[in-house]
């Protein structure tokens, strides 16, 4: 109990550390999923491919590889003096970003093709197509498995805080190092992720009833 | 309608709105469109008549390139049909098209369906696009249904929207591609009386149940007939027994 009472800055800080890193690699992974898919459903076949090499590769690599080739290939190949932060935030987004493409992609494929043929009739161009008349009827089944994967991506923050990110997880080895009970931090550490989780499974299922009155 | 004649009023090139040039087209082994060659002047109303899964939804879709072709040429407007992309976009707003199962935005409200390729696509003030698409859908019967989503209307009504959707671009060549097949048989009547109503002002008829392409001013009429394995067109005026075989399959 004291664990958290005295070391409430740390938990706060690595709590904190979390919730930032995981909106911001959501945020990236969303942009760039939203665009791969994009690409794997565009009649332009080197963006299609692209596309699906993208999502081959990231969704195929285990994270901690990408992580410890953000922390030493990275630097060394593509540009160096990235700080920690960013560096995890690439590893997470990326990864991430794959998973977005794939459930865009499953929703797009919901949408029935007459409606993007009605929109090109009327003259619209893809990305018009794309942006004002399938992704909107996509957005609602694609709704669910977001919400899974940004659960799955707040979970996957942690291994930053095994490449010394300041996040939630960190605290557990900072205090057990300092010698503190660990069965104490763990369950902490663990209602800390549950907060997290619950808050964004809670906001898309508004998001999901607020959608499905819309129509 | 088994009596075939031909067409042969020699109009100027410039009145060509559309024409198919040796058109082929396969899907896999089966060879829908054979040679087709097809010419449709301003002011002029085609039906393309034939069974079921003869070639005649995909005649209509490769006219605004929603179908490719393997060989021939289509051109509209004097202009052939450019590769996909903005160009091509450009065309296809110049293209109205009514489909066999509407294809109604489903989350745009009536109203919107027919606003939305005005200022999206032609980049119509907000007010004026407003303005044309309640004029048009009262003109096809729906205006109260303006505020309503598409699953919330009947086939009929539905189709009628559909219309008024195409309609609302300006189109100079309309395409029917039989816009009352998935309807009743009192549905049908409202969208045929909207149609003869179109062709009395001005704008393209169609037939029931048939493919129709019709520029927008409705003139003379020309059939193209499409039984088994030809195309053949029937004139308004003089007929001829020579059939000008269109073969879209065989
Ligand atoms: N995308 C496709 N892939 C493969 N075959 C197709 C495709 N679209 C159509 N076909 C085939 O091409 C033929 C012509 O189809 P089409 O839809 O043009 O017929 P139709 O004359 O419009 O028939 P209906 O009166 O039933 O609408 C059919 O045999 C159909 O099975
Ligand atoms: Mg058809």
């Amino acid at each position: 109990m004291n664990v958290l009472l005295d070391h409430l800055p740390e938990f706060r800080e690595g709590f904190i550390g979390t919730i930032l890193l995981t909106l911001a690699s959501g945020a990236l992974a969303m942009v760039l999923g939203i665009v791969i898919a994009g690409f794997r459903v565009s009649p332009v076949p080197p963006l299609r491919f692209f596309g699906a090499a993208w999502v081959t590769l990231f969704r195929n690599t285990p994270l901690t590889v990408l992580f410890l080739v953000a922390w030493f290939v990275v630097p060394v190949i593509f540009m160096p003096g990235l700080s920690p932060w960013t560096k995890a935030l690439l590893a997470l987004g990326f990864y991430t970003s794959a998973f977005v493409c794939e459930a865009i992609r499953s929703g797009i494929n919901t949408v029935p093709l007459g409606q993007a043929e009605a929109a090109r009739s009327i003259g619209m161009t893809f990305f018009q197509t794309l942006r004002l008349i399938v992704l909107p009827q996509a957005t609602r089944t694609v709704i669910p498995p977001l919400s899974s994967i940004f659960i799955a991506l707040t979970k996957n923050s942690a291994i930053a805080g095994a490449f010394s990110v300041t996040e939630l997880f960190g605290v557990q080895k900072l205090l057990s190092d300092k010698g503190f009970d660990i069965a104490w931090i763990f369950l902490w550490v663990a209602i800390g992720y549950l907060i997290i989780t619950f808050t964004i499974s809670g906001l898309f299922r508004l998001l999901e009833r607020r959608l499905g009155v819309a129509r | 309608m088994t009596e075939v004649s031909v067409t042969k009023d020699a109009k100027p090139a410039a009145d060509d709105l559309v024409v198919l040039k040796g058109v082929n087209k396969h899907f896999g082994a089966l060879h829908v469109l054979q040679d087709i060659d097809l010419t449709i002047t301003r002011g002029e109303v085609v039906v393309v008549i034939g069974p079921s899964g003869s070639g005649k939804s995909t005649l209509c879709r490769t006219i605004n390139r929603l179908e490719t072709i393997d060989a021939g040429a289509i051109s509209i407007d004097g202009k052939p049909l450019p590769q996909e992309g903005k160009e091509l976009a450009r065309l296809r707003a110049d293209v109205g098209m009514v489909f066999q199962s509407f294809n109604l935005f489903a989350h745009k409200t009536v109203l919107e369906n027919v606003m939305l390729g005005q200022t999206k696509v032609r980049r119509t003030p907000k007010a004026e696009a407003e303005e044309k698409a309640r004029a048009l859908l009262d003109r096809v019967g729906v205006g109260s249904q303006a505020d309503k989503y598409p699953a919330q209307l009947s086939g009929g009504q539905q189709q009628r929207v559909a219309i008024a959707r195409a309609l609302a671009m300006g189109p100079k060549v309309m395409l029917f591609d039989e816009p009352t097949s998935a309807l009743d048989p009192e549905m049908i009547n409202e969208v045929l009386e909207v149609m003869q109503q179109l062709a009395r002002d001005g704008m393209p008829p169609s037939m029931p149940g048939r493919t129709t392409a019709s520029p927008s001013t409705s003139a003379e009429t020309k059939d193209v007939h499409h039984e088994g394995s030809q195309v053949r067109r029937r004139g308004g005026g003089d007929r001829r027994s020579r059939p000008d075989r269109h073969r879209l399959r065989r």
